[in-house]
């Protein structure tokens, strides 16, 4: 080849290589650079959501973060621009979510006591109800949430999971449709309970259930529902309710009848969508979100209801979930985290995320997107859902009426009975056993009362019944005590302390017996039948004594507690010395 | 002569490559990045704009330019909430009122106008039906101001109104004044309808007679502290049905926007109030005398020459906006299915309102906060 034809080739190829190296966008080549993975200069954003969100939230993350790993802007879907910083969602909560109270009370916690245990720092703190956006701002006495604009991203009214017939009867002895609270009072107060609304196999005890309204959304919106409704009956008229009413004694005796009705509460809805839908005999009523109730119609409990559960929307007003996105108003947030915040809210508004949403039982705050299944009447919902909504009080207000939760909540008789049987010693479970009983009584509250019993060949009562403010110390040393020996008088221990219980018939507490036992009764002079007899003698009171037995290791008499369990319309509780502290504490939750 | 011919080749091609070379490594450089705020009312059609607009490659001094979008609230930007500094600041503002911008030149920010308008809505009335048909005795009434506030004043409770006992309260929606353009013009289009005179230059609504006439109204609003809907109260009512918001005087555009939702609920009725308030969106400069003024100046100049162009501004019906200079036509899907609960393509409008001072609104919007 000459000279000059090698020149002209080598130039050829230079400026060729020239030009395919360096494209418009100053990448090295036209490969795409697409991975699953965080790109190095994203944005983070952190976000905590409430625990019913986990149904769809981990997908919206997945998709919003693969659109960023693959340089398109998630809301636009197209490539990003020059210059435009990728966003990365990233969640605090491993797919599970956390209860709006705590995660509140954590973000305070963060600005006001940073050494405490429980310190939250998201970007985007996605409650259920906007109640504790307000209630941050009041507690932390700076605007921690810009309430105007925490865009609701997915809606759920508060509703009354009733059985079918429960509320048909209702309906056919009042002779009207629109129900509410104070239809739910007349059977409270109707002397004979169901007995008076033709409820075959009627009782006359009314079961009622809500969660925890210091940390529960659900239980916060249900215990504002209640002061509205006492205050109704009171004579208050006025549209929103006030401190007055909340503080007002007449008042406080009506949510306390209401409470009344308590069978036992719960920190988390995950145990009442389960307790319920086992069926009238376990729960009457139960205050959920609309899309709980959904979940559970949908056969998608462990437990399949035997009949229809359906959403009672309050004539008197509800309160819409509107799962809004607050963005932390704070100094680990920066602007720019702000600003990625709001794609990330953009992005969960557009509409095939609205339809995962929607899928999940939750009505779509993006009007573009139709209701449709599973808002169908099967599944017990209406299509127009609630008629009115109550206003929500100013945050003051709802402060006041958390703060007094321990003036009008059900307090509790429990009685602790504990198997110090010789199988006890075995991977140490009495070690873990009396651990988990100490923290069992650190999470009660202290209008409770308590006592303790242990059983092994012999029932040994160790601390009498009594105001757990007064016996806590004499709990403490007796759980330390304990020493396991001896075999199981199980049925004799249930049946000597629930008749404990039933002596004191006047009760309006909670009564309740939670047994932990790790082997089959090998030292009663009874029998069990003697312990179901006992425990539905007692089911036809107004205020049942109720069993919660803990099945504890892998000995456990399984079948012998869940008859209990059965009797008493409870449920078994199944722990082992790895997790037997967690059951405990979701046990003390129930009072 | 071969030579010459293989000379001539070699030139030919380094020169070409020169070309392209020096126009990969241009447009290979960085941006230069500005950013023009918007009130969220317009921000939709303004992204969807300036996306178009940074696609065309436009250059200012050899360099290529882009605009990055950033949503605020008018009221947020003149009441300080969000203070803007010379260290700190949008290089354009797409307002959704003048007023916003003359109270902010008044606050002593640093923006200057570039034009007076790039899109309208006019206020709306509006309802589901079967609450509107009780307020207005089956349009024997207009829904405004003058039926609506002595009726509240009187009565908020549905059954004592001739309405349904579980409708409960009246629930009135409109945006919170202190944050929200739509909602502060709500407050504005009251303000004249009690005065009978769209000329609130003079007003003083600190009176205590039009505060007594006003209160019902604000308290039959959902709370604009604690609750979450007043974001986007349109989108609230479209989400939540009557349930959450009956009767409201929304920016036609959100009513536009949120109309299907709305009626897959319950059919709305519309009607434009006699004291009207028209959001005009006028696009702002920030000025200064930085070294990037210039650049600034003609970056800005070449977006605002954009949005005014014809295929920008056809394109503000499908946001529900009305174009600066014309009226939407029966085509557009949002004004066409407007048209049977109200929407009027050329309404007449009320008497436009004159705003009164900053000071006289600003107090008035704490106390409206203070009271609701």
């Amino acid at each position: 080849m000459p000279v000059s034809k090698r020149i002209l080739a080598l130039i050829v190829m230079l400026v060729a290589g020239l030009l395919a190296a360096c494209d418009g966008n100053g990448n090295n080549n036209g490969v795409s650079q697409q991975t699953s993975n965080k790109p190095a200069d994203a944005v983070e954003v952190t976000i905590i959501y409430a625990p019913e969100s986990a149904l769809y939230m981990p997908r919206v993350i997945q998709s919003f973060n693969q659109l960023t790993s693959e340089g398109k802007n998630p809301v636009t879907g197209q490539p990003r621009a020059s210059g435009e910083k990728p966003v990365w969602v990233t969640d605090l909560t491993d797919g599970k979510g956390g209860s709006s109270g705590t995660v509140m009370q954590g973000i305070i916690n963060a600005i006001i006591a940073p050494n405490n245990s429980n310190v939250a720092k998201p970007v985007i703190f996605e409650p259920s109800v906007s109640h504790w956006l307000a209630l941050a701002n009041e507690r932390s006495g700076r605007q921690l949430f810009d309430l105007a604009n925490s865009q609701p991203t997915a809606n759920a009214p508060v509703v009354m999971s009733i059985w079918e017939s429960r509320l048909q009867a209702i309906r056919n002895k009042v002779g009207y449709e629109d129900i509410g609270w104070e239809e739910l009072l007349q059977v409270l107060n109707s002397p004979n309970g169901w007995c008076d609304y033709d409820i075959p196999g009627c009782r006359p005890a009314v079961y009622y259930g809500h969660t925890d309204p210091r940390i529960s959304s659900t239980g916060l919106s249900t215990l504002i529902s209640e002061f509205y409704a006492a205050a109704r009956i009171n004579g208050f008229t006025g549209r929103e309710l006030t401190i007055d009413q909340v503080r007002d004694t007449a008042v406080q005796e009506g949510v306390r009848n209401i409470e009344a009705l308590i069978r036992h509460y719960s920190s988390r809805t995950t145990e009442f969508k389960e307790y319920i839908a086992q069926g009238p005999n376990y729960l009457d009523f139960v205050a959920l979100e609309e899309n709980d109730l959904i979940f559970i119609n949908e056969g998608k409990t462990q437990y399949k209801p035997p009949e229809k559960l359906v959403a009672l929307y309050p004539k008197e007003g509800t309160f819409w979930h509107e799962h809004p996105f607050g963005i932390v108003n704070a100094d680990w947030v920066t602007q720019e985290q702000k600003d990625a915040a709001q794609v990330f809210t953009q992005y969960i508004l557009l509409e095939p995320q609205q339809e995962i949403i929607m899928a999940e039982g939750f009505r779509p705050v993006n009007p573009n997107v139709k209701l449709a299944f599973p808002f169908v009447p099967e599944n017990g919902v209406t299509l127009e859902g609630p008629k009115t909504v109550l206003d929500v009080p100013a945050a003051n207000v709802i402060s006041g009426i958390q703060e007094s939760w321990s003036l009008v909540k059900k307090q509790a008789d429990i009685l602790l009975l504990i198997d110090t049987s010789g199988s006890m010693q075995d991977e140490d479970k009495i070690g873990q056993a009396k651990a988990a009983a100490l923290k069992f009584l650190d999470e009660l509250s202290p209008g409770n009362r308590v006592g303790l019993v242990s059983f092994s060949d012999s029932i040994v009562p160790r601390v009498k019944l009594a105001s757990f403010e007064t016996v806590r110390q004499d709990l403490d040393a007796n759980i330390n005590g304990l020493r396991a020996d001896g075999g199981t008088a199980l049925f004799d221990a249930l049946a000597s302390t629930i008749n404990d219980l039933n002596q004191d018939t006047a009760s309006e507490r909670i009564r309740a017996v939670v047994v932990l036992s790790d082997g089959e009764d090998t030292a009663s002079s009874g029998v069990l039948n003697d312990v179901l007899r006992t425990i539905e003698a007692s089911r036809t009171d107004l205020n049942p004594v109720i069993v919660i037995p803990v099945a504890y290791g892998s000995n456990a008499d399984i079948d012998a507690l869940s008859s209990i369990a059965r009797a008493s319309a409870t449920t078994v509780q199944s722990g082992d010395p790895n997790n037997i502290t967690r059951v405990l504490e979701i046990i003390s939750s129930y009072f | 002569m071969r030579r010459r011919g293989t000379i001539f080749i070699v030139l030919f091609i380094l020169i070409a490559a020169a070309i392209v070379g020096a126009s990969r490594f241009l447009s290979s450089q960085p941006p230069l990045e500005f950013t023009v705020a918007v009130d969220p009312l317009a921000q939709n059609w303004l992204q969807e704009a300036v996306n178009s607009f940074n696609n065309s490659q436009p250059v200012v001094n050899t360099r290529r330019i882009i605009f990055n979008v950033t949503p605020i609230d008018d009221p947020v930007v003149w009441q300080g909430q969000h203070r803007w500094t010379p260290a700190s600041h949008p290089d354009a503002w797409l307002a959704a009122s003048s007023l916003s911008l003359r109270y902010a030149l008044s606050s002593g920010l640093s923006v200057s106008n570039v034009t007076d308008s790039l899109a309208r809505t006019p206020l709306v009335w509006g309802g589901y039906v079967s609450r509107v048909d009780v307020l207005t005795t089956n349009g024997a009434r207009k829904l405004d101001w003058d039926l609506l506030a002595p009726t509240l004043a009187n009565n908020d409770n549905w059954e004592l109104l001739g309405g349904q006992k579980d409708w409960q309260f009246v629930k009135l929606g409109f945006g919170q004044p202190g944050n929200k353009i739509g909602g502060l013009a709500a407050l504005l289009s009251g303000a004249a309808s009690y005065l009978k005179n769209a000329d609130l230059s003079s007003a003083v609504l600190s009176q205590k007679a039009f505060r007594d006439w006003l209160l019902p109204v604000v308290k039959a609003k959902p709370s604009f502290s604690n609750s979450g809907i007043t974001g986007d109260p349109a989108l609230a009512m479209a989400s939540g049905g009557p349930s959450r918001i009956e009767i409201a005087l929304f920016p036609e555009a959100q009513w536009l926007l949120n109309l299907q939702g709305m009626n897959n609920q319950e059919e709305v009725r519309l009607s434009y109030p006699a004291y009207q308030f028209v959001l005009d969106f006028p696009l702002a400069i920030w000025s200064d005398t930085t070294p990037q003024a210039s650049d600034r100046q003609t970056a800005v100049g070449l977006l605002n020459d954009w949005l005014n162009a014809e295929a920008q501004q056809a394109t503000l019906p499908n946001y529900g906006l009305r174009p600066a200079s014309s009226e939407p036509t029966a085509d557009n899907p949002l004004f066409k299915f407007g048209i049977p609960s109200g929407i009027e393509l050329n309404p007449t409008l009320g008497q436009s309102i004159t705003p009164p001072s900053a000071n006289e609104l600003s107090g008035l919007i704490q106390w409206v906060d203070a009271n609701r």
